[in-house]
């Protein structure tokens, strides 16, 4: 169907057709901008939002549509060569940028990511990628294929390509009214037309052909991650601070050395050389580069999962599964905090479309894949040992299978074999050892920042055998497979034994303040999060009769539960069904039960779900395991009949957006608050940066004595890493302020939640626990030195 | 061409919308209200706050001996977004909860600029240790630091343990 929509919207045309003065346009368009964006930034003028706009054109657009239109990827769908060609360009970027990173140094050049070397850097990617198109040409978009693209889109196809504009618009400027301090108003219609023009994307699939498909998906994906990403005037999130510090780490030395900060961070070339590369051109505040510029390129990932699924469903379920994994609240919630896991997810589902594309041939989609897998790790470790575990598995059931195969061969001579005899599969025993070999090497030799793992699968294996406690992640409760997790009290409790253990052994060479262990021990109580109040649809509801907190509750319950049986359900039907296992090959079912044997892994093995957030990997498996679990909620249902069963499952999946994306808890209240419709709520507390707090950092910055370790905060305390260019180290540390862990000569840092709502969180095991700070433990022992009403600092 | 009816007619007047939404948005900027709205939607407003400081904290002393001159180095920011009158005053406060106020000053402040405040107090608490604060009347900003106050008669000791010189 992508083909025959391809021919139907742009024929055939010669690719020598020439444009304006004779001249094919796409050259001349390419020249000037590869001219401006060179002029702008070695001369350093910033251009506001037109020189960042022109930069990631030249960057990343340009070369993106130079590769697409190669001969290369011929016969390959839109959104997939989309998702080949912004794979190469990226892999292009850090490969480049290390490369002239470890080169030029010996050619003199001593910060070889300075701008110079870098904007010819990307000259030289531009010019390689023009010379590969022109030698291998492929189609080309001309004007004349521009005006009928533009003349062939229906008014249903207009509707929901506005809508889902609209709903980044919107989105832009919700973030914006929030951070101004003003009302959820615009946030909340953002989502309600995200919502809207989900439900409508579906009623009309039959009507809306896939290039317009795509563009919504994108559209609403980017929508939603900038409702969250764009919170905040300054570095917003949990991994982020960190992301940002090796960033600007990176950026003030010019060049990208693992030595200057021997961290996994700092490891990963997606957050380091990928964004000094596109802060170079760009030219726009080094916040930006992830709030917006990574977004605009994590938002093609639901895209390629639709292209994924595309390739064994039907529309309504590939559109299904997008939609599941937009949904996912991970996707909206945390994914913008990740950014170096976002980078990471293209290349997964570009490794995951070519094994899946049989177009190609098997050797070139061995070498491709192999590739991929080296944009994973360089991009994300914990991407890609997941991505690992699932070959792995995969790999094994699928040898497992070929067994009774090998023991009874096909006797009839000319009898085709069995799809799982084949002895062609891309996911081989050399592909993965190739994969693994790329991980070991890169991660533990190369960087040498791999360790967590081993002792990670240490732990796990510790705890599997009932040699150590173990942990597991608060998130585990939503597992159908682990429902039990500590009490948030039991895990504070926990939290403070563990430092009274700490300041025993560590009392010979740190004074702690005296008082403090008394203070958390009896008086450090854990707090339930504060919900939001009941709205005027909520009271309602309640004066009717209804809990809203356990409606909403339920719902969020039945959301998670359903995902997972419905996944269950899709798997069965495969092993159950022979018709629905020859659709989608074996190479697929294997990796879908890679992704189940792995979930399943991190969920009951100790200490994984900690560590690697079982959340963040089952949005990883669901690049793979959104259209089975699309295909299980339409299994469940045709026992309302074949007809309504697509029906219902389509139903359930706007419901389940309607609540998850936070729209149905905003509307009626009495659930903790999302950062992206509230200034207030969890994320808000813990992540939010406020200005009073970023000039008290500033402040902070120029005092002696608080590096490399003598500064305590609570909440997520990277967020007061100094990371302007004259003071960002990577040996600085910020420890828990927790009031047991004070020490005397400290610098403490109280931040605008605590001073505002009392409340302190102290991340522990992979959950958050609000407490009630005892700020009087602080005033009663320490000088308060610094005070704007929003930040105090203590000494 | 039936436009509704037929989904596969394209939209043919997408310029009329957008005529409709540039009257309504511009109707919405001729009024004080509504470019305020816009304001808050598309520009990020400036965050009003008075920041308090000692400028060498690291150099508070710890211990000193009472009517001892501990000189004090200490900032006022004006970021209120405009010029404001700041009066500080010293106080000491005994364990107790006594205060005696020990100097004060007021100054005005244009907006973004900063005080730097040159002074020195020689508390006299009965009680040790003794709290030195600065406050703001009128703002709830407020720094302090304890100071544990030896008696006279230990004039000959050694001064101050840490100065708070620039």
């Amino acid at each position: 169907m992508a083909e025959a929509t391809r021919q139907e919207i742009l024929p055939a045309e010669p690719h020598t057709a020439r444009g304006w003065r004779g001249y094919p346009w796409p050259e001349i368009a390419g020249c000037g901008l590869a001219l401006i964006v060179n002029v702008l930034a070695l001369t350093g003028v910033g251009v506001p939002f037109l020189g960042p706009a022109l930069g990631f054109c030249f960057l990343i657009v340009l070369p993106v549509y130079l590769i697409a239109t190669t001969s290369f990827l011929a016969g390959t769908s839109q959104a997939e060569r989309l998702g080949y060609s912004l794979a190469c360009v990226l892999g292009a970027l850090m490969l480049g940028g290390l490369a002239a990173d470890l080169i030029l140094p010996f050619a003199g050049v001593s910060r070889p990511l300075d701008p110079v070397p870098v904007v010819l850097l990307a000259d030289l990617l531009l010019a390689g990628c023009y010379l590969l198109r022109r030698r291998f040409p492929g189609q080309a978009l001309t004007w004349t294929q521009l005006n009928r693209v533009r003349h062939a889109v229906r008014a249903r196809e207009t509707r929901l390509i506005g809508a889902s504009a609209l709903v980044v618009v919107l989105a832009v400027l919700g973030a914006n009214r929030l951070n101004n301090g003003a009302g959820d108003q615009v946030s909340l219609a953002a989502l309600a037309v995200a919502v809207l023009t989900a439900g409508f994307l579906l009623w009309w699939r039959n009507e809306v052909r896939e290039i317009a498909t795509l563009v919504t998906l994108y559209l609403l994906s980017l929508g939603l991650l900038l409702m969250t990403s764009l919170r905040g005037w300054y570095v917003t999130g949990h991994d982020i601070q960190t992301e940002y510090q090796v960033f600007q780490l990176t950026q003030a030395h010019g060049s990208w050395q693992i030595g200057a900060f021997h961290n996994a961070y700092n490891a990963c070339l997606s957050i380091t050389i990928l964004p000094t590369v596109l802060g170079d051109v760009l030219r726009v505040d080094g916040p930006y580069i992830y709030k917006l510029f990574f977004q605009l390129l994590f938002a093609a990932c639901p895209v390629l999962v639709y292209t994924i699924a595309r390739r064994y469903w039907p529309v309504p379920v590939a559109m299904l599964a997008a939609l599941y994994f937009i949904g996912f609240p991970t996707f909206f919630t945390d994914m913008p905090f990740i950014n170096r896991q976002e980078v990471g997810l293209i290349f997964v589902c570009v490794a995951v479309l070519l094994i899946t594309n049989e177009s190609w041939s098997v050797r070139t989609r061995r070498l491709a894949f192999i590739a991929a897998c080296v944009g994973v790790e360089i991009s994300h470790y914990s991407s890609m040992y997941i991505f690992l575990g699932i070959l792995a598995v995969a790999w094994a059931v699928r040898a497992i299978m070929r067994v009774p195969h090998q023991v009874r061969p096909v006797k009839a001579a000319h009898a085709e074999p069995p799809p799982w005899a084949s002895p062609v599969r891309i996911v081989g025993i050399g592909s993965l050892l190739a994969v693994a070999v790329v991980t070991i090497g890169w991660g533990f030799l190369a960087t040498q920042s791999a360790g967590a793992v081993l002792s990670d699968a240490s732990a796990s294996i510790s705890g599997l055998l009932g040699h150590s406690a173990g942990t597991r992640s608060g998130n585990v409760g939503y597992s159908l497979l682990f429902g039990k997790t500590q009490t948030s009290q039991q895990v504070l409790n926990d939290y403070n034994a563990s430092i009274l253990k700490l300041r025993a052994a560590t009392a010979h060479e740190t004074s702690y303040l005296e008082t403090a262990g008394v203070a958390s021990h009896d008086q450090v109580k854990a707090l339930a999060e504060p919900l939001l109040p009941l709205t005027g649809a909520g009271h309602l509801l309640a004066d009717a009769g209804v809990p809203v907190a356990g409606v909403n509750t339920a719902i969020r319950l039945a959301a998670a539960y359903g995902e997972q049986v419905f996944v269950a359900a899709g798997v069965i039907a495969f092993l159950v069904v022979r018709r629905v296992r020859r659709q989608v090959g074996w190479e697929f079912f294997c990796l879908c039960l890679g992704c189940l044997v792995v979930l399943g892994a991190v969920t009951v093995l100790p200490d994984l779900s900690v560590d690697y957030g079982i959340l963040r990997v089952f949005q990883e498996s669901l690049i793979v395991l959104a259209p089975v679990l699309v295909a299980g909620s339409i299994a469940i249902f045709r026992a309302f009949g074949e007809a309504w069963a697509p029906k219902l499952a389509a139903a359930l999946c706007v419901g389940f957006l309607i609540s998850t994306t936070g729209l149905l808890p905003q509307v009626l209240g009495d659930y903790p608050a999302q950062l992206s419709l509230n200034n207030s709520g969890p994320y808000y507390n813990d992540y939010y940066v406020h200005p009073q707090e970023a000039a008290g950092t500033q402040w902070l910055s120029s005092q002696l004595g608080v590096l490399p370790s003598g500064l305590q905060a609570t909440h997520a305390t990277n967020r007061f890493l100094f990371t302007s260019p004259g003071t960002v180290t990577g040996k600085q540390f910020v420890e828990d302020a927790f009031p047991s862990l004070l020490r005397q000569h400290a610098w403490v840092i109280l931040d605008y939640s605590i001073l505002h709502g009392g409340l302190a969180s102290v991340s522990y095991d992979g959950d958050i626990i609000p407490y009630k700070y005892p700020v009087r433990v602080l005033s009663q022992n320490k000088n308060l030195v610094y005070d704007n009403g929003g930040m105090e600092i203590y000494r | 061409m039936n436009r509704s009816d037929n989904p596969g007619v394209r939209l043919r007047r997408p310029s009329a919308i957008a005529a409709i939404v540039a009257v309504l948005i511009g109707a919405s900027l001729v009024f004080p209200a509504g470019r305020h709205q816009w304001a808050l939607s598309l520009f990020r407003q400036p965050s009003r706050f008075t920041t308090l400081a000692f400028k060498y904290a690291w150099l508070l002393p710890s211990s000193s001996t009472i009517r001892e001159r501990i000189p004090l180095f200490f900032t006022i920011t004006n970021e209120e977004g405009r010029a404001t009158r700041y009066k500080y005053e010293l106080r000491q406060v005994d364990p107790l909860g006594n205060t005696q106020t020990l100097s004060t000053a007021s100054n005005v402040v244009t907006a973004g600029a900063t005080w730097t405040v040159d002074t020195s107090v020689r508390p006299y608490c009965n009680l040790s240790p003794c709290r030195v604060e600065v406050v703001l009347p009128g703002h709830h900003e407020n720094i302090n630091f304890l100071v544990v106050l030896h008696a006279a008669a230990r004039k000959a000791a050694p001064k101050a343990k840490r100065g708070h010189g620039g």
